[in-house]
């Protein structure tokens, strides 16, 4: 794949970059994978989210990168209906070439869908591309997106959807799915579910680590703010606080220090400080004795002068 | 389970020879947060996070429009930026050559503090000298006692010069010598300019000495001004 593609371009760099980075650190929770005649142009997967009405759908979709890329942001659609996002339409995402002075080049395909799945549950506020159904229409709608994959674009795109949507399967159950001819078998599936849902809690976590944690925590604060301004003062104020302690700190050195010069005994004498300080003393003590004989003999010399008046 | 990943792996998988930087997972540590490759011309900014030079460049002065940092949006200043000097050789960058029209100035270079002062051996020297001039106060008694035999007031003065030369010796190096009777005072004006000139560096450096010091030097002081009383 890489031999097809121009290897001096940063852009084809960069993609070839994530390609590996997606193989050799795949997740439960997303796929994605590049077309093999053209590398700006990938196919993805994401699962819905765990506790919400998207629960248990297999949502694919296509992202187009710019040739600029990472400098400017992708476009996103999503293929298969959810109830959240129109389809065969660019959404609108501050991680979407919608918002290009929000993006970031830190940011990635794999941060990206992340952030796609976190912006899943949120309120939609009539942002371009997006749905509002109700809850039962978005739970039905997940469901009915794991039976077969949608039907998109040339053969090859479709056999990459297809490869992909099998991914996402073998990653959600063990067991291919049924048809739900009978009521019986729909209860046993659906206590099944519960348990796969039980089991699949703590991989929860270490999916969460494998998330690149500047640019992933970022992506996703972005949804809780909407107002991208907003995190800058939180920034701010961490720096405020960092320098306020380093001044601090060193007015505690300061005070050490004086406090070190205020108890000199307390501090342990060289050898040569011992003799320094009693050659002083003696030296001391010299002057006092000659001030004691220069004192006895003023009181002579004032003797001899009341004997001559 | 089985079939997804072997169809996964049936792909063709890209030229190892494109991601030898990737092999060793510390790599990542030293990648451009823009590129995903090694760094090249490293450069850090002052919110630690670090970038191709072309990359950053790029950045700044062609898409960003606030001048923001890739990875955290802070501000980013290019006299605040900070470049690492590896052990590689500096090479010209070729993608700069990849993109037509498109001159990469030289990375900013870094900002050198001043040369670090000498280690304090220096000061272990100075002290020694010091202790020798400590063992000559021992000297002056014999020959003030001697000398005050002669009962001459000019003796008297002639006994006290050696004593205060010797103190000013081991107290401080660059000691000023002073002239005899009528020149008393001035010396004695000098030995207080040099007690106060080097009053601050003796504190810093021995806590202890200094303070026992200051103590004998006053009681030294007040000694000279009970002789001048008796003059």
């Amino acid at each position: 794949m890489a031999e097809k593609h121009n290897i001096k371009n940063p852009a084809v760099k960069r993609i070839l970059q994530e390609v590996k980075e997606m193989q050799s650190n795949p997740s439960d929770d997303y796929m994605s994978l590049p077309l093999e005649e053209n590398i700006f142009e990938w196919q993805f997967a994401i699962r819905g989210p765990r506790d919400t009405e998207f629960e248990g759908g297999i949502y694919h979709g296509r992202i187009q990168l710019p040739s600029e890329y990472p400098f400017k942001p992708p476009s996103f659609m999503l293929l298969t209906p959810s109830g959240r996002f129109e389809t065969q339409t660019k959404i609108c995402l501050s991680i979407s070439n919608h918002h290009p002075e929000h993006w970031q080049p830190s940011w990635s395909v794999r941060t990206a869908l992340v952030a796609l799945i976190a912006f899943m549950p949120t309120n939609p506020n009539g942002a371009l591309g997006s749905l509002n159904y109700k809850k039962e229409d978005r739970c039905a709608l997940a469901t009915k997106s794991q039976e077969a994959p949608p039907k998109f674009g040339t053969p090859e795109r479709q056999r990459l959807i297809d490869e992909i949507h099998e991914y996402m399967l073998s990653k959600s159950s063990p067991l291919p799915q049924l048809a739900p001819s009978q009521a019986s078998e729909e209860q046993s599936k659906t206590e099944e579910a519960k348990a796969q849902v039980n089991l699949e809690n703590p991989e929860a976590l270490p999916v969460g680590a494998e998330i690149p944690d500047q640019a992933g925590d970022r992506i996703v604060e972005e949804q809780e703010l909407p107002v991208n301004a907003n995190p800058n003062p939180a920034g701010v104020e961490a720096s405020m606080e960092s320098s306020s302690s380093v001044s601090s700190n060193q007015l505690l050195q300061k005070s050490d220090a004086r406090v070190q010069n205020l108890k000199p005994d307390t501090r342990v004498q060289k050898p040569d400080d011992r003799l320094f300080t009693l050659a002083a003393i003696g030296l001391a003590i010299a002057i006092v004795v000659l001030l004691l004989k220069k004192f006895i003999k003023s009181t002579e010399y004032g003797a001899v002068f009341m004997d001559e008046s | 389970m089985a079939s997804g990943f072997g169809e996964s792996t049936g792909r063709s998988p890209p030229s190892p020879s494109y991601f030898n930087n990737n092999n060793n997972s510390d790599a990542a540590n030293f990648e451009c947060n823009i590129c995903f490759e090694l760094a090249q011309d490293p450069i850090i900014t002052l919110c630690g996070h670090l970038f191709c030079w072309p990359c950053l460049y790029k950045w700044l002065h062609f898409h960003s429009q606030s001048r923001e940092c890739p990875v955290c949006k802070a501000l980013v200043e290019e006299e605040k930026l900070v470049p690492l000097y590896g052990r590689g050789k500096s090479s010209t960058d070729p993608r700069s050559k990849s993109i037509p029209g498109v001159n990469i100035p030289h990375r900013p270079a870094g900002q050198r503090p001043e040369t670090a002062p000498p280690p304090e051996t220096n000061h272990f020297h100075q002290h020694g000298f010091g202790f020798m001039g400590g063992l000559g106060g021992f000297v002056p008694p014999p020959m003030a006692t001697t000398r005050f035999g002669n009962f001459a007031l000019s003796a008297a003065f002639g006994g006290f010069i050696p004593s205060l030369f010797n103190f000013q010796m081991h107290g401080f190096h660059d000691a000023a010598m002073y002239g005899g009777g009528a020149g008393f005072p001035h010396g004695f004006a000098n030995t207080f300019h040099g007690v106060h000139a080097h009053g601050f560096p003796l504190r810093t450096h021995q806590g202890q000495q200094d303070y026992y010091l200051k103590k004998l030097l006053l009681f030294v002081v007040f000694c000279v001004v009970l002789a001048f009383i008796w003059q």
